[in-house]
């Protein structure tokens, strides 16, 4: 199993280094883009829904947390983009430690109302905030700069993300054999089986809760400075329910299909422009229908059903 | 200062009663199934604008309610039956994701319908506001109350004094156990969907006519029936009333005298402070776990 | 000084008094079985020793330290293992790694180390697959060392559920029914391994229906009713114990 979960990686890196050579157009390259940021920030999602079986309704909102530093930071105090990333990450640590420690001793719905006001209150505070967001309206993002170089063409970007997205697939194939992985996966399996070998559980839930949050954030800031703008929607209720899909649609408790998930979910609107006026209930419909006819997601479906582990 | 205060205390009550039959259908289809239903808002969306098209389309108001009641209902039959028996024992939040995709289908469908404007729906009885000690009392706020209160007393009768009601409770307590004396838990299932479905319908139709209604209502109207759902204690019937109603009470007096900008954080707010200090809610009980 | 002490633990849920005023010693290296008719209290007092519940009275002391009320994760640190009556198995992992989750307390938990893969860390993990894979064949289990925890049969989890255990060498093994629902020779198997494990110098604490299992491991007997004790002693003392044998043929008085 082991070395087939990083033999994945392999096949993960080489379509990563050819995609650029057969895209045809800067339309697919942006799309790719935003793929692979989706998967960092899925991947951070899925350890914590899928691995430790605890769930987040409000995640969203970290990112949000993390585009807003780096649009905010750098535009009203001057801050360099990446401390202000940095300022993002520790404050969305932060606020996940200070919720979700009390909660973590409760069951899951708890957990998902307390993430979920979370993330409204956030996305309600960065609209009403207009003098330093921009409020609805959103506010642009200075361009990520580093010793001089500064990142701006598509291509750049994209071997930004792709770079991410391997070291972030590579860690997390990491974290899940190891013994802090094996801990979160029991947890999930049996809460009371894990306690009695001397797994804090409380403890693990909340540092892979924090740990998906700083994640999220440090991507919110990689986005914002990708796309050059921000707006609230980024943390709107409405985009944590699409990185949950992505987690549910690729696969709970699977890497890759978190990559798939992410992949579909980013792909999804473009296709669904098709069925212009009525994407509301085609996404809805196809929520619904994976959840029904495959409960345990693409990848780990397809893998079961061609006798290999995912 | 009496009457300003009088005056946040009557549409906080009034907005609370809708939080509160939403609430109850949280705790309904909850106690049911485990279940949180995330398209709990559209229901009160759907009868809002349901009883403003069928009244529209020339039916006498009680038609319209009524039809505005069942056709939720029948929605919510309708999920229950396509959507969660079918993967029953699933993981909590393989359910949440089904009810949201269902949510977003009955939003979107009513987007496609009503298309996205805003409507309302005349008043039961007369736009005359009524003095109270300076305060404007709307009568439609009265019956809101009068029949919010009906509601829940009718819902009271019904768990205390009927067998359907009874085998509720029991499956609610204990889902093996009521299996084992023969009570058809889908049944009930179905009937606690069709209940909780048609609770917050009649939440949105009271509502209607002083708020205003749109095909994206539901979104905030069933987030916040959650809280109180939450607030009360998941799974506790009278918690999730007196939740409600203090979801509404708390959030109207907080967009009076803290911040009308933050009117729709405030439950939330106060949803996060609850679980930081009690996280089992106001009336949540203590469980020990069998193992 | 006895390994364990428990004396006048009680546990009451509402107005049920599931464990009363129960007091027993258990001294190191024996195998000491509690036995008793369903519902008499015993996995409620494993759950009261294991710390995954908390006593209403009494006190429960490993080498004279007070124990009782502490969290299970506390009690691992101290060498207390145990299996579970309901099987507690981890089915979102394979066999071999619900083994190595019992050794988690002699590793290095750390996150960052963890996923940038040091050295070191990997070294030790696949020592410790090693571990576990010896500790699979110790119990039985060799023909699943690849395997699923969701594809076994219900006899090789409850042997996975004690391979586990023996992962966190403990000094205080608490096996719930081992052999329930197992078939004779099945419960023959486990009835060496029992044997094993103690002769390595565990101390076993059991609760089992198998009768013969119990008179033939034992060294101590424990037997409950009702949540109170009915009477302690050798194998041979309890079975000549005449509340003993009026709890067990229904004679109540």
């Amino acid at each position: 199993m082991r070395t087939s979960a990083y033999f994945g990686l392999l096949i993960v890196i080489a379509i990563l280094a050819l995609l650029p050579f057969v895209l045809p157009n800067s339309f697919y390259l942006d799309l790719a883009i935003r793929m692979a940021i989706n998967a960092v920030i899925v991947l951070g999602l899925n350890l914590l829904i899928g691995f430790a079986g605890q769930i987040s309704l409000g995640h969203a909102g970290f990112l949000g947390i993390g585009a807003y530093a780096s649009a905010v930071l750098p535009t009203h105090f001057g801050l360099h983009p990446l401390l202000a990333m940095g300022a993002g990450a520790a404050l969305a640590g932060l606020l996940a430690a200070l919720v979700a420690r009390p909660i973590f001793r409760l069951k899951g719905n708890y957990l998902a109302m307390a993430t979920l006001g979370l993330g409204i209150i956030l996305n309600i505070a960065l609209r009403n905030e207009a003098a330093w967001t921009g409020g609805p309206d959103g506010m642009p993002v200075p361009a990520f700069g580093l010793a001089g170089f500064e990142l701006s063409s598509d291509r750049q970007w994209y071997w930004v993300a792709a770079a991410l997205l391997t070291v972030s697939v590579w860690a997390s194939l990491n974290l899940i054999d190891s013994p802090f992985g094996r801990a979160l996966r029991a947890l999930h399996g049996s809460e009371v089986a894990a306690r009695v070998v001397g797994v804090d559980v409380a403890r693990y839930k909340l540092a892979i809760f924090v740990m998906s949050a700083v994640f999220a954030s440090l991507m919110g800031s990689v986005t914002a400075h990708y796309v050059g703008f921000v707006t609230p929607g980024v943390a709107d209720f409405f985009h944590s329910i699409e990185l949950v899909t992505m987690v549910v649609i690729g696969g709970m408790a699977s890497v890759y299909g978190s990559l798939v998930g992410a992949v579909l979910l980013t792909a999804l609107p473009q296709a669904l422009t098709a069925f212009e006026g009525w994407e509301t209930v085609v996404f809805g419909a196809i929520l619904m229908l994976c959840m029904i006819f495959l409960p345990r997601g693409l990848v780990p479906t397809l893998a079961a059903r061609f006798g290999r582990a995912a | 200062m009496l009457a300003q205060f009088l005056q946040f205390l009557f549409s906080g009550v009034t907005v609370g009663a809708t939080y509160a039959l939403a609430a109850l259908g949280f705790t309904l289809i909850y106690n049911a199934s485990n279940v949180i239903n995330f398209a709990q808002g559209e229901f009160i969306m759907l009868g809002g604008m349901l009883a403003v098209f069928f009244a529209q389309s020339g039916l006498p108001l009680p038609a319209a309610m009524l039809l505005a009641i069942l056709i939720p209902a029948g929605v919510g039959v309708l999920i229950e039956k396509l959507a969660i028996e079918p993967v029953k024992g699933a993981e909590t939040v393989s359910l949440i994701i089904i009810t949201i995709g269902a949510s977003l289908v009955i939003r979107g469908l009513a987007a496609v319908g009503f298309g996205k404007g805003t409507f309302s729906l005349p008043a039961f009885s007369g736009d005359t506001p009524i003095d109270v000690l300076g305060a404007t009392l709307m009568p439609q706020s009265l019956w809101v109350l009068g029949v919010t209160a009906a509601a829940v007393g009718a819902l009271w009768y019904f768990f205390n004094y009927s067998l359907a009601g009874k085998a509720m409770l029991a499956t609610a307590c204990n889902r093996t156990a009521a299996q084992l004396v023969g009570i058809d838990t889908n049944g009930v299932l179905f009937l606690s969907f069709a209940l909780s479905a048609g609770m917050g319908a009649l939440g949105g139709i009271l509502i209607a006519p002083l708020t205003l209604t749109a095909y994206d209502v539901g979104v905030m109207l069933g987030l916040k029936g959650f809280v109180a759902a939450v607030l009360g204690g998941l799974g506790n019937g009278l918690g999730a009333v007196v939740g409600g109603l203090l979801v509404g009470l708390i959030e109207a007096l907080g967009a009076g005298y803290i911040s009308s900008a933050y009117k729709d954080a405030i439950p939330f707010v106060l949803i996060l402070l609850i679980l930081f200090f009690m996280p089992r809610g106001l009336f949540g009980a203590r469980l020990t776990e069998r193992v | 000084m006895p390994l364990l002490e428990v004396s006048g633990l009680s546990i009451h849920f509402g107005g049920v008094k599931a464990v009363q005023d129960v007091s027993f010693t258990i001294d190191a290296g024996v195998v000491y079985a509690v036995i008793g008719p369903n519902g008499a209290g015993k996995t409620t007092l494993f759950n009261l020793i294991t710390g995954v519940y908390r006593p209403t009275h009494g006190d429960i002391r490993l080498d004279g330290e007070t124990i009782a009320g502490r969290s299970p994760e506390a009690l691992a640190r101290r060498g207390v293992a145990r299996t579970f009556q309901n099987l507690q198995v981890c089915m979102n992992m394979s066999a071999l790694e619900n083994v190595m989750v019992g050794a988690h307390l002699r590793l290095d938990r750390n996150l960052l180390k963890a996923a940038l893969r040091f050295p070191g860390l990997a070294r030790r993990d696949a020592e410790l697959r090693d571990e576990a894979a010896e500790l699979m064949r110790f119990v039985g289990l060799a023909d699943y060392l690849s395997a699923r925890a969701d594809a076994m049969p219900y006899g090789a989890l409850k042997r996975l559920e004690i391979a586990r255990a023996l992962a966190m060498r403990p000094r205080l093994l608490f096996l719930d029914e081992p052999a329930a629902g197992l078939n004779p020779s099945e419960t023959l198997e486990v009835d060496a391994l029992v044997r094993r494990i103690a002769d390595s110098g565990v101390t076993v604490v059991l609760v089992e229906h198998d009768m013969k299992m119990v008179m033939n491991l034992s060294d101590r007997i424990l037997v409950l009713d009702y949540g109170r004790k009915l009477a302690e002693g050798s194998a041979a003392e309890v079975r000549r114990n005449p509340d003993v044998i009026a709890a067990y043929l229904g004679a109540h008085a």
